[in-house]
């Protein structure tokens, strides 16, 4: 089976500065995969070369066997970790735009989601709280029936409520023939919906495997051991 | 790319309707206000006439700070459209709005002649039209367009490659190796022209000339540029719309 995402010895600098370097990963259908690494581990550079917004300098990218270009994007929902949405939009146009660009659009998904995260299409994106802005955010990737989820901190920044909103949101309104992948730092709020996890550390992989067989075979949660994994870096 | 150029305009609308009304507002002003405090009409021409280029200079503002937004923007880039459509949006855009200038100074030209101010302009001596002798009337309502179609395409994907490597940069004074390098490659080309074409151009993108002038002219420049100024310029601007992809795909930073 050709996987979903599959990077091959991938490495990326911005100057001096190495974002990633030498990493490689694949991501089958049908799994959400929990991207876990401290602040400038090299996460959102990872997400965003996977969403076809950067190049890497060295290494191979392919989505579904395919280079990234604009087919990749038809297939691809980035949440990025900045607002999606252009400032003059409401919560309406927002959709619309969407609607107007991807064909895997499900309108009746995102009048669900809306309802689900209580946001009127009638608000502007810019007066929404962070928490509020990020249920937004979320609602936008996963209005669509794309092949693959990437969520670049969806969590990050929101109150606990908020965020076991957000992951209810995610876990219900997710395809379950696609893939997820979500980067994070705070894990303990969100480990609990991940089927794989790879860690990565100043731009390569320092572990990876199923959630649940690293669990049982370390005894631990995976944020005790992502605590323990980081301590030792 | 209609797609784009509709939230491009819904994103700009009220700058859009704004600056327009303020246009039609200046061009009353100038002729209703100028004629009740007796301006004399070749002043209220020249003030007509620098309405109409600053309302384009602004125009050419709002096109070029939609493009720069469109390419720089994750909203934007995330959709899975070609890279030229970002080019192609913008250059439509700016057509749009061209137009629009267009039919109101074409309607304040038709004013002119119902009014008998044309004829009293060019007796006065203010209205000097060059470049248009050696033209016949079919061939200068076919070439005047053209040559303006022709200076906008030449002129927008200069200033778009500009733009774009300005945002490739990752210095701080990035905008002004943006502007050096939009005047430099206006300079280069009409060197070029002037050293090979026997200055035959349309001579788009403003060089660093030296001009000592009193009188206002309205010179067409270009309608006798020839193939050989042609087909260089066509090979300057599919190098440049080319040159401007490759970096929208592999340097512009995404913020």
């Amino acid at each position: 089976m050709v996987p979903l995402l599959e990077l091959q010895s991938v490495s990326k600098a911005y100057g001096k500065k190495t974002a990633l370097l030498d990493l490689s990963l694949s991501v089958e259908p049908g799994r959400i995969v929990g991207l876990l690494g401290s602040n400038g581990s090299g996460k959102s550079t990872l997400m965003q070369i996977a969403a076809g917004l950067l190049h890497p300098d060295s290494g191979s990218v392919r989505i579904r066997g395919q280079l990234p270009g604009v087919r990749t994007k038809a297939a691809v929902s980035f949440m990025p970790d900045r607002p999606q949405f252009e400032s003059w939009m409401s919560i309406g146009d927002a959709l619309d735009f969407q609607r107007d660009f991807f064909a895997d659009y499900d309108a009746d998904k995102a009048r669900r989601m809306l309802d689900f995260m209580k946001l009127s299409r009638r608000d502007k994106a810019v007066s929404l709280s962070k928490g509020m802005g990020e249920r937004l955010q979320l609602t936008l990737a996963l209005s669509r029936k794309a092949s693959l989820y990437l969520l670049d901190e969806p969590i990050g920044g929101v109150d606990p409520v908020a965020r076991d909103h957000i992951l209810d949101a995610l876990v219900e309104f997710y395809e379950e023939e696609s893939s997820v992948v979500v980067s994070t730092h705070l894990i303990s709020d969100i480990e609990r919906i991940f089927d794989e996890i790879v860690m990565i550390q100043g731009g390569s992989v320092i572990m990876q495997g199923d959630a649940e067989q690293l669990r049982m075979a370390s005894g631990k949660s995976i944020d005790q051991l992502f605590k323990e994994v980081y301590a030792e870096c | 790319m209609l797609r784009l150029l509709k939230y491009d305009l819904k994103r700009d609308m009220f700058m859009l309707l704004g600056g327009g009304a303020a246009i039609v507002l200046l061009l009353l002003a100038i002729e209703i206000g100028g004629r009740y405090w007796s301006m004399e009409a070749d002043v209220r021409f020249v003030l007509t006439v620098l309405t109409y280029f600053f309302a384009g200079c602004g125009m050419l503002v709002i096109v070029c700070t939609s493009f720069r937004k469109n390419i720089g923007s994750t909203s934007r880039r995330l959709l899975p459209v070609h890279s030229w459509t970002y080019i192609a949006s913008a250059g439509l855009y700016a057509l749009l709005t061209g137009i629009c200038l267009l039919v109101l100074g074409i309607g304040q030209l038709f004013y002119y002649w119902q009014s008998g101010l044309w004829e009293e302009l060019k007796g006065l001596g203010a209205v000097n039209i060059k470049g248009l002798e050696w033209l016949t009337p079919p061939l200068i309502w076919l070439g005047i367009p053209f040559t303006l179609l022709w200076a906008v395409i030449l002129g927008l994907s200069a200033l778009f490659l500009a733009i774009t490597l300005t945002e490739s940069l990752r210095v701080k004074a990035r905008s002004l190796v943006g502007v050096f390098l939009f005047f430099a490659m206006g300079s280069l080309l009409s060197w070029i022209e002037n050293a090979f074409f026997g200055g035959r151009g349309t001579q788009a993108i403003p060089g660093i000339r030296v001009e000592s002038q009193s009188v206002m002219d309205l010179r067409i420049q270009g309608l006798d540029a020839g193939w050989a100024a042609f087909v260089f310029e066509a090979v300057v601007v599919v190098l440049c719309i080319w040159l401007t992809i490759k970096l929208i795909d592999r340097r512009v930073q995404i913020k």
